[in-house]
């Protein structure tokens, strides 16, 4: 079994997720904690994988036992593993949050769905991190996306469906440009594995500049339309503020990240970066990075629904990751690797801790909320920690991201990179930090009951993601290491 | 509906509509076709019944739960037949190189697995699209209610089980 | 340039089509037609890659019927099996992807009475 391993994080949820949807739908709460125990089985699985390739270095497996160019590889490298278990971790805490018996905001037939359909997410989103062929690559990203559509939509609010239609309508656009993009791969290399089509591309961007060109650029477009990267955002305010509470800790916490993870993986693997310093993405991606990073903060600034100004936040902090990747060298190419998962952790907890603090308000306006760490303390609390990692407080994991991106772009003797991680940083500190003052210093209409915290299993993931981020902040060697590995290994020029 | 030529017609096509799609389905590893292709010949066939007769009495309407068991169960099994490999040590979804037998080029069958899987996605996505067709008939019976709020004005009687599952 | 303009003459409509179903998607505001414009790009994409697949002069990448021996790969030219199998899977996934939108499209219309886009930013705001 321990040679299968490698496939074994795709088709176990996958598998899972349809027998799920075999059962009954009368005994939704069981239902939902048989759920957060596949999660569990899948968070097993990777961290089994994670310590095979630690010991005997990556791990390509060969489905169907066809190799490329006939067959579909998938590959266990290091970054691959990392983020594998952060997919697994984050999706656990979610599902052991969504199996807490307390009021949610989804209907029991909408919760059956949103099992089913988050343990598809799951497997779809392992099998984006560990698709080593284009084409498999796409049919991951359109599972992801019509699995993420349809996590929006169970929601059966009006605000919820539009959302749910246009992140549709501008997803498929992107899935539309992704497919064009690997069909001029395909055209110009004739490979549609990443490790044979990156050997070919030298002498195919070289015979056909336009083609290759065109392909880079819907390749940018297309992912940067799903993971929410200005331009290209205006999907991810609706999308993300209008979906109920686990939807969307999912979708800010994950499928973006993904997302993002599949345009490095493209870019890196299949263009490499000499050739990729030769094209004008650098620059590009540049622009676009800081102006996420501080359009999406100054958007965020005038917001009072707690959720929509998340939203908002998540926008801004994909300019962090898509910054680090547009300045090549490996200190920042690090950092936004480390951003990406220090990123998910904090969202993750944003999101469900304010899930459990506007239940308790009964409404998701930032001004109500003013006190109510006075009722629900550690909620509030655990909602402060994340808030801080945000904004990049030494001691928290979204401090040590933030600086290496920040000292990999003075590396390159670039100032305003730095400096506008510098502002963006003071702007998120402008919002969040309010909402945390208000929360404990002001004088609300919330008393300090014995019930008043939410049931342990929403409550339990809340604490402990607020706590890997002190833990990572205090100690970020635990994963950097890994990191700064994969880093190298993917930028071997610098 | 009560036409004649409708019902003649239909009640007379629908089993050679059906049986081409069988054949379609099984014959995906030797000509064109296979499980997609056979799928949706199967679904216009009974897309074609809920046309002529009406929802009610095609007997699918009480079984929206069997279509959508039918299509979580296929894909079980597909996951399931990949595995399969995974016992004799080969990567999932091997056919040839576990020790399927192959047969003779040309039979019916032949090419290991590949037939198996062929009807497996051959139910799958009949039982889909003849779902997602009932679901979006249902609503046209309804009336748009451009001032409901909340929850109780979305639901109706086909909503007990959420959205659809496809894809 | 005719002479360069007639050979890739195929991927030239497939782009072409894919910048008139971007269009239509962008620009009309009835949400069936953005539906629509969705098939057409989808349906440009498969084109294209269906033209790359194409051998001069090539036959279906079929077996001959039973009995008979299979030809060597260099008597009878084959077109690339491979992009066939793409867009199977890709149109496949087109299809996945209307009917979830006309679904989605259904229930709006059943809850807010419009399918325009712009009358339902409208009206799920004021909701």
């Amino acid at each position: 079994m321990m040679a299968h391993l490698p496939i074994l994080p795709v088709v176990w949820p996958l598998a899972a997720a349809f027998f799920l949807a075999l059962l009954a739908a009368h005994n939704v709460g069981g239902l939902r904690r048989m759920a957060a125990g596949c999660a569990a089985v899948q968070l097993l699985l990777c961290t089994a994988l994670f310590r095979v390739v630690g010991e005997q270095g990556p791990q390509t497996y060969h489905a169907g036992g066809w190799s490329p160019p006939f067959g579909i590889a998938v590959r266990a490298d290091l970054l691959s593993t990392v983020m594998l278990m952060l997919v697994a971790g984050i999706s656990l805490a979610v599902m052991v949050y969504a199996a807490d018996p307390g009021d949610h905001d989804l209907s029991p037939s909408a919760q059956r769905w949103f099992v089913v359909l988050a343990l598809i997410l799951l497997g779809s989103m392992s099998g984006m991190v560990l698709s080593r062929d284009l084409f498999n690559l796409i049919v991951m990203i359109e599972i992801t996306s019509i699995a993420a559509y349809g996590i929006v939509s169970i929601r059966d609010h009006p605000a919820a469906l539009e959302a749910s239609l246009k992140y549709l309508m501008l997803g498929a656009m992107g899935s539309g440009a992704l497919l064009m993009a690997t069909a001029l791969v395909y055209a110009t290399t004739g490979y549609l594995d990443m490790s044979l089509a990156g050997q070919q591309m030298i002498t195919a961007a070289a015979r056909y500049p336009q083609a290759t060109m065109a392909a880079l650029a819907m390749f940018l477009v297309g992912f940067g339309l799903k993971a929410g990267l200005m331009p290209f955002h205006s999907w991810l305010p609706d999308a993300h503020g209008s979906a109920a509470t686990t939807s969307s800790a999912l979708l800010s916490g994950l499928v973006v990240k993904v997302n993002a993870i599949g345009f490095l993986k493209v870019a890196y693997s299949v263009w490499g970066a000499a050739l990729l310093a030769r094209t004008p993405l650098p620059q590009v991606l540049m622009v676009f990075a800081i102006l996420s990073m501080l359009v999406g903060g100054a958007l965020a600034w005038g917001q009072t629904d707690l959720k929509r100004l998340l939203a908002y936040s998540t926008v801004g902090h994909m300019g962090y990751v898509f910054l680090g990747a547009a300045l090549g060298s490996t200190n920042a190419f690090a950092g936004s690797l480390l951003h990406i998962v220090n990123h998910a952790v904090l969202k993750a907890c944003l999101f469900l801790a304010a899930g459990l603090l506007t239940a308790k308000a009964g409404t998701r306006d930032i001004a109500k909320l003013s006190g109510i760490g006075r009722a629900m303390p550690w909620t509030a609390a655990a909602f402060g920690v994340a808030a801080l990692g945000m904004v990049g407080v030494p001691g928290t994991n979204g401090f040590v991201s933030k600086w290496y991106i920040a000292l990999g772009a003075l590396d390159l003797g670039r100032a305003v990179p730095a400096l506008a991680v510098l502002v963006s940083s003071l702007l998120n500190g402008v919002f969040y930090l309010p909402i945390v003052i208000n929360a404990f210093l002001r004088p609300g209409p919330y008393e300090r009951t014995p019930g008043g915290e939410a049931g342990l299993a929403a409550l339990l993931p809340v604490v402990i993601l607020a706590g890997v981020v002190v833990l990572m902040g205090l100690w970020p060697g635990l994963t950097l290491r890994y990191l700064l590995d994969a880093a190298r290994t993917l930028l071997p020029a610098l | 509906m009560n036409d004649l030529i409708l019902n003649v017609v239909a009640r007379n096509l629908i089993p050679f509509i059906i049986v081409y799609g069988a054949y379609v389905t099984t014959n995906g590893h030797l000509s064109p076709g296979g499980g997609f292709a056979g799928g949706t010949i199967i679904a216009a066939a009974l897309i074609l019944a809920v046309l002529t007769w009406g929802l009610e009495n095609t007997g699918l309407c009480d079984r929206e739960e069997m279509l959508c068991g039918a299509e979580a169960a296929s894909l079980l099994g597909y996951a399931g037949v990949g595995a399969v490999a995974l016992f004799v040590g080969r990567p999932y979804l091997s056919n040839l190189s576990a020790g399927v037998p192959g047969g003779t080029p040309g039979a019916l069958l032949s090419a290991g697995l590949i037939w198996v899987l062929g009807g497996i996605i051959g139910i799958k996505v009949a039982a889909t699209l003849t779902g997602v067709y009932n679901r979006l008939s249902e609503a046209e019976d309804e009336s748009p209610d451009p001032h409901a709020q909340g929850h109780g004005g979305g639901r109706n009687h086909g909503d007990g089980h959420g959205d659809s599952l496809d894809g | 340039m005719a002479e360069r303009l007639i050979p890739n003459l195929n991927y030239l409509m497939a782009m072409v089509l894919f910048g008139v179903g971007l269009y239509i998607m962008l620009a009309r505001s009835n949400l069936i037609k953005k539906v629509i414009g969705l098939n057409i790009m989808e349906t440009a994409v498969f084109l294209f890659i269906i033209a790359v697949g194409y051998v001069h002069d090539g036959q279906p990448p079929i077996n001959p019927q039973h009995g008979e021996a299979i030809p060597g790969v260099g008597q009878v030219a084959y077109t690339h099996p491979l992009p066939s199998a793409l867009v199977l899977t890709g149109i496949v996934i087109a299809v996945s992807t209307s009917a979830y939108a006309l679904s989605l499209i259904t229930r709006i219309h059943r809850r807010l009475g419009t399918i325009d886009a712009n009358e339902l930013a409208r009206r799920s705001r004021s909701t």
